[in-house]
């Protein structure tokens, strides 16, 4: 059994008439331990996907899902009461900007010591006693002296230090990073993933890390989901999906790399942007930006299919050479 | 050919500002750029690399004379802009244009687009109102914006076309130099390479001079000619793109280099995982300014400040360069 489980999550915003659907239809699951990126430009949905498992999306949007389960529980049945117990405990979530994150009123040990009286309870001396040892485990220097400091008094990388002590401080089993290196800068960047990385291992957690950075997913996720426009276009493995992307949208935005356009002068382009609320085209939503799109494309919608190891939102997915598979239908020259 | 003229010349760059810290305590310098050298010649691009704090932004602030270096030389075409009167300066201004990291806050949300392509000529050159439409609508089209944007507001663009409405108005009074601060770090990835694209076409037909100023080594790979490492206020690396991102030599540069994630496994190096942050530059370590995160740092580095020498192919301020090299 899956860690976690999510059939069908589907979210929106706006009004009833005319809703804007952030998350169409997601099918996600999580293994125990397990790392799982999640990738995409921005407005892909990828955010929401997060803010929705954790119950924070509040009115006029709307969530609905086939089926939303943590370790067997139902979260979709769970009462607010519950909820709240469950969120913070087992499931913790981080933050891009560390520097709004944090309450800038409350030093870090309250905030550290909250997190753990709600969950768990204990004396004033024993909490301030474990906020230490969370300071510890997330390598800030001089802990005890930070214990006092108000988060104005922290730089970047040690705020999201603190985020993160405040994340794992009661053991959590899913960790869910948005962007949380986004802030921050190279060197640290580095730092906070291998404390991320370590963490993980030491406590078998699983982690679901955000970006839309590909190349940190690529050095340390194990399993990858792409999203575009509120879809999963893609999932797979992750030495595989950088090696042999399926979907066009994939290959695409990987070729726009600098990385992959290494002594070429100009890099490789995806025409056109991400759609937003009012432009999303009919068919295949990437058509618009599609170098393979044919008139089926344009009409159909695709769903999610096997292919071989992976899951492709795309009517003609790419084969290991990076090449169209399917023949495209006499009639319809490529766009 | 001849070796292209010296567009822009820095000499010792220096920018220290004073800060308050408290009533009765005497003010703190905090030595935001201190002694930076570079030249920038037609068609090339000099990228400027390093972590917030370093100073990167101050330098575009001095080069693009918003602000006065409080020591050091600049030389543009020639002139010293420090000993320039009102008229040179007027002058020279127009040769030296911004582009700035987040397109979002640096347009004019109540000005339209064409509005803001005039601007800059209506304000340093005497052309009449058509010809004034007639060259915004020429760089639009440049810039690959459509002839039906000229009387949009910016709420009605995408980050993309906001960062070419940004380079287009940059470009109006034909730049001999671009600073261009972290233009594409606030973008997408498929909207990013769009815009290295444009501003590499752009030098190829005009033979624009860029700073590049970025923390993203990757696009720095591949736009830069030359690339100038800052730490601190500091230059600590300085020479050829080719050289350095092939062997960084500072230990600084083969940090950032090391730090900076890769897709293609072969391309990943041996973590260097860098303790602690950058240091407050209102209280700088002694001696060598990267000495507290340094692996290989000694005695010497934590006492006396490195000089940039030449070594090799071109210039770093590390004592133990041979060393370690």
């Amino acid at each position: 059994m899956s860690l976690l489980d999510i059939e069908k999550l589907h979210v929106e915003f706006g009004s009833v008439e005319a809703p804007f659907t952030a998350v169409d239809d997601l099918d996600l699951n999580i293994e125990a331990g397990e790392i799982i990126g999640i990738v995409g430009e921005s407005g892909s949905g990828k955010s929401v996907t997060a803010l929705a498992l954790m119950g924070l999306i509040d009115f006029p949007g709307r969530v609905s899902a086939g089926r939303m389960a943590f370790a067997g529980r139902d979260l979709l049945g769970l009462t607010e009461r519950e909820r709240h117990a469950m969120l913070g405990r087992d499931i913790a979530m981080i933050f891009q900007d560390p520097m709004t994150s944090l309450n800038p009123c409350f030093t870090v040990a309250y905030q550290l010591m909250e997190t753990l009286r709600v969950h768990q309870g204990g004396s004033k001396r024993q909490l301030r006693e474990q906020a230490l040892t969370l300071l510890k485990q997330v390598d800030i220097p001089d802990p005890e002296h930070r214990l006092d400091a108000y988060p104005h008094q922290l730089s970047g990388g040690m705020s999201q230090r603190v985020m993160v002590a405040m994340a794992i401080a009661c053991n959590p089993r899913l960790l869910i990073a948005d962007e949380p290196t986004t802030a921050l800068d190279v060197t640290v960047q580095a730092q906070m993933l291998e404390l991320l990385l370590q963490l993980q291992r030491e406590r078998g957690m699983a982690l679901m890390l955000i970006t839309h950075d590909l190349s940190i997913i690529a050095q340390t996720a194990q399993r990858v989901v792409v999203m575009y426009a509120g879809q999963v276009v893609e999932t797979g493995s992750v030495p595989r999906i950088f090696k042999t992307p399926r979907h066009p949208y994939t290959q695409a935005l990987l070729a726009a790399l600098p990385e992959y356009n290494i002594g070429q002068s100009r890099l490789k382009t995806l025409p056109g942007v991400v759609p937003g609320q009012y432009d999303r085209p009919g068919g295949c939503l990437l058509n618009p930006r599609c170098s393979y799109a044919t008139d089926r494309c344009r009409e159909i919608r695709p769903a999610l299919s096997v292919e071989e190891d992976a899951l492709v939102r795309c009517h003609f997915p790419l084969d290991a050479a990076g090449r169209l598979t399917h023949c495209i239908p006499e009639g319809s020259a490529t766009a | 050919m001849n070796a292209p003229a010296t567009l822009l010349e820095a000499k010792q760059l220096t920018r220290h500002y004073l800060v308050s810290q408290g009533w009765f305590k005497p003010k703190a310098t905090v030595r935001a750029l201190d002694g930076v050298s570079f030249t920038l010649t037609p068609g090339k691009t000099l990228a400027v690399v390093g972590e917030s704090g370093c100073g990167k932004s101050t330098l575009a602030r001095q080069v693009t004379m918003i602000e006065a270096p409080s020591g050091g030389e600049l030389r543009m075409g020639g002139v010293n802009v420090a000993d320039a009167d009102g008229a040179e300066r007027k002058r020279i201004r127009p040769l030296v244009q911004m582009v700035f990291q987040n397109p979002y806050a640096s347009l004019n949300p109540r000005k339209k687009v064409g509005a803001m392509l005039e601007e800059p000529l209506i304000i340093n050159t005497a052309l009449t109102k058509s010809e004034r439409v007639a060259k915004a609508q020429a760089m639009m089209a440049k810039v690959g914006l459509r002839p039906e944007h000229f009387g949009r507001y910016p709420h009605m663009f995408s980050g993309g076309q906001r960062q070419r409405i940004a380079i287009a108005r940059a470009l109006m009074l034909d730049p001999k130099v671009i600073v261009a601060d972290e233009p594409v770090s606030a973008l997408d990835v498929s909207i990013q390479a769009q815009v290295l694209n444009l501003l590499m076409d752009i030098q190829d037909a005009s033979g624009v001079a860029y700073l590049f100023i970025s923390h993203n080594l990757s696009v720095v790979e591949h736009i830069a000619d030359e690339v100038l490492v800052m730490y601190l206020g500091k230059t600590v690396e300085h020479g050829g793109k080719q050289q350095i991102f092939s062997r960084p030599l500072h230990p600084y540069t083969k940090a950032l280099l090391a730090s900076t994630p890769r897709i293609d496994p072969a391309l990943r190096q041996q973590k260097i995982i860098l303790r602690g942050e950058l240091p407050s530059p209102l209280a700088p370590p002694p001696g060598c300014a990267f000495s507290n995160r340094c692996p290989h740092a000694v005695d010497r580095c934590r006492e006396i400040v490195p000089t940039l020498q030449s070594f090799e192919d071109r210039l770093v301020a590390c004592h133990r360069v041979s060393e370690i090299a």
